[in-house]
């Protein structure tokens, strides 16, 4: 299909990209957007540099791919190179969402869609709502001059409603959103919208102040993915040993890291916002274990980590756009199942916390997550709604911390937000696990 | 009827660096096109990638106005302004050469350190013309650096940051900045005494006011500000603007995305402390009747929005050491703090240092700012500045005093 030249490595990655997007503002339309974008990201290395280059005219990826030829210098034994070796050679065709394509929906539907159910979310504390429709369906090319010869699909769609809640001298803004793959996935109950009103009412009219310190702390489901996408997965990235082999010694696979009752997991085959069949380097996905049972047993890599590394292909290199180039990224991160209940995991904590749902996290030496709803915990049961700024600890202690799981795992996607990583935001990502009590948080 | 046309090219070279080695070279030139027509009260966008058809533009934004989508139509006076900022920073060859030498001489003053991320050379025009006559022209340019960096055999992803934008390239400075960062990390301290001291962070803590700013927001009695706009509600050094100055910002457009430029380039949503306006885009502001900050933004072929480039604190002093008299803490890097629906703030501190008589003396533990909103900016606000400490680029410092806990 494409000239690929002797003496370079050289990919191109191709992204024909459908959106959708439906803003409405305290019920009136802001926003009616649908976007065609069709890019290619092309990529040519020759064992000492990597040359880059992007376009949004793919008839034109030939002269692209010519004028980086240009800046880099043959190498005859490009092939033996220890990137260039571990790069897979497949030849496949995988299209999941076609037959449900987010496409063949009427406009029209998806605007009524996020309009009625913007409807049903009233309350008399609720100054100010925003609603949001959003769709992406991306079909993607994969060449390379090893011969891999892929095409795959990815699809999400989800609606998204942000309400700013007011009593006395207080505000308080919280989200409510659901993510699927099919459009026919996304309608709400009257029973969840209401929930949902409901407790957000309990909480502007009841939240009390917390007395800063540390506490025993169960997490949601939702907030256990986020503690586990910003305590671990990020330290699980490979590139950022590279050059340092002191490091490498430091991450030395068997090493224990957390609590034994811990398990992470990271892959990229779950259908949802982190489905990744293939990296943006044309390597199948697979499962990797980070941690398990307390113990590292994986890490995330490129071909070039790998390569560094001595360690195999993970299918973790992505991009969050054809403007870009891959870089080391999660998929779908989660804590596996335990065995406890949510009852059991509450009932031994007499003063604690218990995390509902969060604003947002991120995590270096020290993680932090910014809870939205978050409840007392007093004599093993939940108890009124309180005001939490940040969660903080450091995250090798905490990960030691983790003294019970529970046995409701639940695998999570999003269509608003993503991760950021150094220039390349947002990234769409899944992640999830159990609810899980960690014996010992900062909380402010 | 009023019709808008945007064009922006972006330029972009890209070094990507791997353990002080530049690794990659990333080439992007982009095109984007926005045809916008306004009538009866409604909108209707269109945009494309590349060489622009117009005309078709022109068709398809037309049929966009039968979505019904509120806008006013405003109209203004002919005006004809073309700014060129661009500077020469690099001839394209000496580009890899310069970093790559620079790289190897921050890894020879700094061997505990490994250096990595982006070194970038961009350049932009951007124009905006409407039917009323308005044609605007804005070329700039910067180097764009933003280090990683890491204690070898740290299990950090990283341990500092150092970036800066500039209109050129100064490797003295830059290795004179870096090397006062990494000796200062390199002598750990025990924490200050004090509960209470002075900070020097980079504006961390505005945005959190700033959310609470957006028109939208306020007006719907969803701020904690809300019945403030005219009143006085912080320290009276404190005036944040919308600064556009082609002479002040660096490859930034004089005009927002809707065509608006302010008098003088800058216009204050807080001056001396006093609340002016709003975050509003031409929409929020005819919505709910209140002056213009005039800091759209807009995807390329979407409708304008409110905004918040160029948001800019003024300069309450000429250097650091006007504003710290004694100890401070030099904030580097915080790590996602928050605000409770009270205004509380808690901020958590990776990376300090102990400053005093402009010098950074040490490497502090890692701790928490805590804080009030309004306490924060009004009493404790002390001042900013963006000189006196680092001398590559324009970085703000932005001082203040607060509460610090959880001393580590």
């Amino acid at each position: 299909m494409y000239e690929f030249k002797k003496g370079f490595y050289s990919d191109v990655r191709i992204e024909d990209r459908f959106s959708t997007q439906i803003r409405l503002q305290n019920g009136q339309l802001h926003e009616a957007k649908v976007t065609t974008e069709k890019k290619a990201f092309v990529r040519v290395f020759d064992g000492k540099m990597w040359y880059y280059t992007s376009t949004d005219d793919v008839s034109s990826v030939q002269q692209a791919l010519n004028e980086l030829y240009a800046y880099a210098h043959s190498d005859k034994n490009i092939d033996r190179n220890p990137i260039v070796s571990r790069y897979q050679t497949n030849k496949d065709v995988k299209i999941v969402f076609a037959e449900h394509c987010v496409k063949d929906v009427p406009f029209e539907e998806k605007l009524k869609l996020v309009s009625e159910t913007d409807a049903k979310l009233t309350s008399s504390l609720c100054n100010y709502k925003s609603a949001q429709y959003l769709d992406r369906y991306s079909l993607y090319e994969f060449y390379s001059s090893k011969g891999a010869d892929i095409k795959y699909d990815f699809q999400t769609c989800g609606i998204a409603y942000g309400l700013a809640f007011a009593h006395g001298e207080d505000t308080m803004q919280e989200q409510l959103s659901k993510a699927r793959t099919e459009f026919s996935q996304l309608n709400y109950s009257d029973e969840e919208l209401h929930d949902f009103i409901s407790r957000c009412e309990d909480f502007i009219l009841n939240a009390k102040p917390v007395q800063a310190g540390s506490y025993p702390v169960v997490l949601a489901p939702i907030v256990t993915g986020v503690f586990a996408h910003e305590s671990f997965g990020h330290k699980s990235e490979s590139d950022f040993m590279l050059g340092d082999e002191a490091m490498a010694k430091e991450w030395t696979l068997g090493k224990k890291v957390g609590s034994d009752i811990l398990t992470i997991r990271e892959s990229g085959v779950f259908q949802g916002s982190g489905y990744v069949p293939y990296d943006d380097e044309g390597t199948a996905a697979t499962d990797t274990y980070l941690i398990k049972n307390g113990v590292l047993t994986g890490r995330l890599h490129s071909a070039a980590t790998a390569a560094a590394l001595n360690e195999q292909l993970t299918g973790n290199a992505r991009a969050i756009s054809c403007d870009y180039e891959p870089i080391v990224r999660m998929t779908t991160t989660f804590v596996e199942s335990g065995d406890s209940t949510f009852e059991q995991l509450i009932a031994p904590i007499k003063h604690g916390y218990y995390i509902y749902d969060f604003k947002h996290g991120s995590g270096m030496s020290t993680f932090t997550i910014a809870p939205n709803l978050a409840y007392e915990i007093v004599d093993g049961k939940v108890a009124g709604p309180v005001k939490i700024a940040v969660l903080t600890g450091n995250v090798f202690e905490t990960l030691g911390l983790i003294d019970g799981v529970g046995n409701d795992r639940q695998i999570l996607s999003f269509v608003t937000g993503g991760c950021g990583k150094m220039e390349q935001y947002p990234l769409n990502v899944g992640l999830g696990g159990p609810h899980i009590r960690v014996s010992k948080m900062n909380v402010q | 009827m009023k019709t808008e046309k945007l064009v922006s090219k972006k330029s972009n070279r890209c070094l990507n660096v791997v353990a002080n080695q530049v690794e990659s070279l990333r080439i992007n030139n982009s095109k984007q096109n926005t045809f916008r027509i306004y009538d009866n009260g409604f909108i209707g966008v269109d945009g494309s990638l590349g060489e622009a058809d117009w005309e078709q533009l022109e068709q398809s934004a037309k049929a966009k106005l039968a979505q019904g989508i509120d806008y006013p139509e405003t109209h203004s006076k002919q005006r004809v302004l073309t700014v060129d900022a661009t500077k020469h920073i690099f001839d394209e060859k000496d580009f890899i050469p310069a970093v790559q030498y620079l790289l190897d001489r921050l890894g020879a003053e700094n061997p505990q350190f490994l250096f990595s991320n982006k070194v970038q050379l961009n350049s932009s025009e951007d124009s905006y013309e409407n039917s009323d006559g308005e044609r605007y022209l804005y070329r700039g340019n910067q180097f764009l650096l933003s280090l990683a960096i890491k204690l070898k055999g740290s299990p950090n992803i990283m341990d500092e940051g150092y970036g800066a934008e500039s209109l050129d390239f100064d490797e003295d400075a830059i290795c004179r900045d870096v090397k006062l960062i990494c000796d200062a990390f390199l002598n750990k301290l025990p924490h200050v005494e004090e509960d209470e001291v002075t900070v020097i962070g980079g504006g961390e803590p505005l945005q959190y006011a700033i959310q609470h700013l957006i028109a939208d927001l306020y007006f719907n009695n969803a701020s904690l500000f809300a019945d403030e706009l005219g009143q006085k509600l912080f320290n009276d050094k404190l005036s944040i603007t919308i600064n556009r100055n082609p002479a002040e910002q660096i490859n930034l457009p004089f005009f927002d995305a809707e065509g608006v430029v302010n008098e003088g380039y800058v216009n204050y949503l807080v001056k001396n402390g006093v609340l002016e306006r709003l975050l509003t885009c031409k929409k929020s502001a005819a919505q709910y009747d209140t002056p213009n900050l005039g800091c759209a933004g807009a995807a390329y072929n979407g409708v304008p929005n409110v905004g918040a480039e160029g948001l800019d604190v003024q300069n309450t002093a000429t250097d650091l050491c006007e504003l710290v008299k004694g100890k401070a803490v030099f904030v580097s890097d915080t790590g996602g703090g928050d605000m409770t629906p009270s205004g509380d703030i808690s901020m958590p501190v990776m990376t300090a240092y102990l400053f005093e008589n402009g010098k950074l003396l040490g490497r502090l533990p890692e701790f928490v700012i805590s804080a009030n909103i309004f306490q924060l900016l009004g009493d404790d606000f002390v001042g900013v500045t963006d000189s006196g400490l680092f001398k590559f680029g324009k970085q703000k410092h932005f001082v203040y005093k607060a509460k610090i806990v959880n001393k580590a």
